[in-house]
């Protein structure tokens, strides 16, 4: 491989990468060139000693969506750099495309579960409270004690199922979040032990 | 050398380089490579990631007769980090030591 064919390769593979971040990215190899060079050392072998330039442009691409994701200050792009950064993880290797990917559909799907969980009192809550809401009057009108107790209880027991929802909303925010830092730490972890050569 | 365990050893070795003066990109390369066998491009990922963390700064610099070079200097946040880390493997490398030398001993 050529000089141009190692910066062409690198170039093409560093898409997603904003073209200021590219460029700078480029220069580095550029400027190693150039001193290899006036170190009296072969393209062909200095190419060879960087080694593959695919893999190369693959943990920049990491680095710079793990740099973007952590540090996204919106929501919504904070999660598309997310998706794009286990998109590029997951082609990273042969194991994590076959063993990784069902453990974090598994996962995904715990984390669903834990959403049901959580909105299942607000629902509750909101229904009861409808319910009593809609029936107070008519018990009022017809003077039956008995039955504006029953309501009542109707009453605070869809505000305690609401109140109950809440915090289970708060636990499946605080456990969604903490997924979501794990998974990255986990790619994190792997980026360290991928070793192109 | 297994690979995994080299990937955490460059970035101490390019921490305690830098630490102790300002180095551009080419010569970090080869003061490490002379020493361990490594795809010399992926230093240039890991110098990226220092420097984005604030434990490097950069600045150009002319070269007699070569290109404008890159050089990195290290931060304070940087000193900690390596301070850090070499305290983290010496601790690992005495365990490791006394692991070892029992074995040699019950041959």
């Amino acid at each position: 491989m050529t000089k141009e064919q190692f910066l062409q390769t690198l170039e093409n593979r560093l898409s997603g990468v904003p073209k200021e971040e590219r460029k700078d990215i480029l220069h580095d190899y550029l400027e190693h060139f150039e001193e290899a060079a006036l170190d009296g050392r072969s393209e062909e072998e200095t190419v060879r000693n960087l080694g593959d330039p695919v893999k190369l442009a693959k943990s920049h691409r990491m680095e710079y969506m793990i740099d973007r994701t952590e540090n996204a200050t919106q929501p919504d792009i904070r999660l598309a750099s997310f998706l794009l950064l286990l998109l590029t993880f997951f082609g990273l290797s042969f194991f994590n495309l076959i063993v990784m990917i069902p453990v974090f559909v598994f996962l995904l799907t715990l984390l669903l579960g834990v959403w049901t969980i959580a909105l299942m009192p607000l629902a509750i809550g909101a229904a009861l409270l409808l319910g009593a809401l809609h029936f107070i009057p008519l018990t009022l009108g017809s003077f039956i004690i008995e039955g504006l107790f029953a309501h009542l209880s109707v009453l605070f027991g869809g505000l305690g199922a609401l109140g109950l929802g809440f915090l289970f909303l708060l636990a499946a925010v605080w456990i969604t979040k903490g997924f979501f830092k794990a998974v990255v730490h986990y790619i994190k972890l792997n980026i360290k032990a991928i070793q192109p050569k | 050398m297994n690979a995994q365990f080299k990937k955490g050893v460059i970035e101490l070795c390019v921490l305690s380089i830098v630490n102790e003066k300002d180095c551009y990109g080419y010569e970090l390369v080869e003061r490490i490579s002379k020493e361990i066998e490594i795809a010399e491009g992926t230093i240039y990922p890991l110098l990226r990631r220092l420097k984005k963390q604030g434990y490097f700064e950069t600045y150009l610099k002319e070269s007699s007769g070569g290109p404008s070079r890159k050089y990195y200097r290290i931060t304070e946040s940087g000193r900690e980090l390596t301070k850090q880390q070499r305290r983290e493997w010496s601790e690992f490398t005495s365990a490791l030591d006394r692991i070892l030398n029992t074995g040699e001993q019950d041959d």
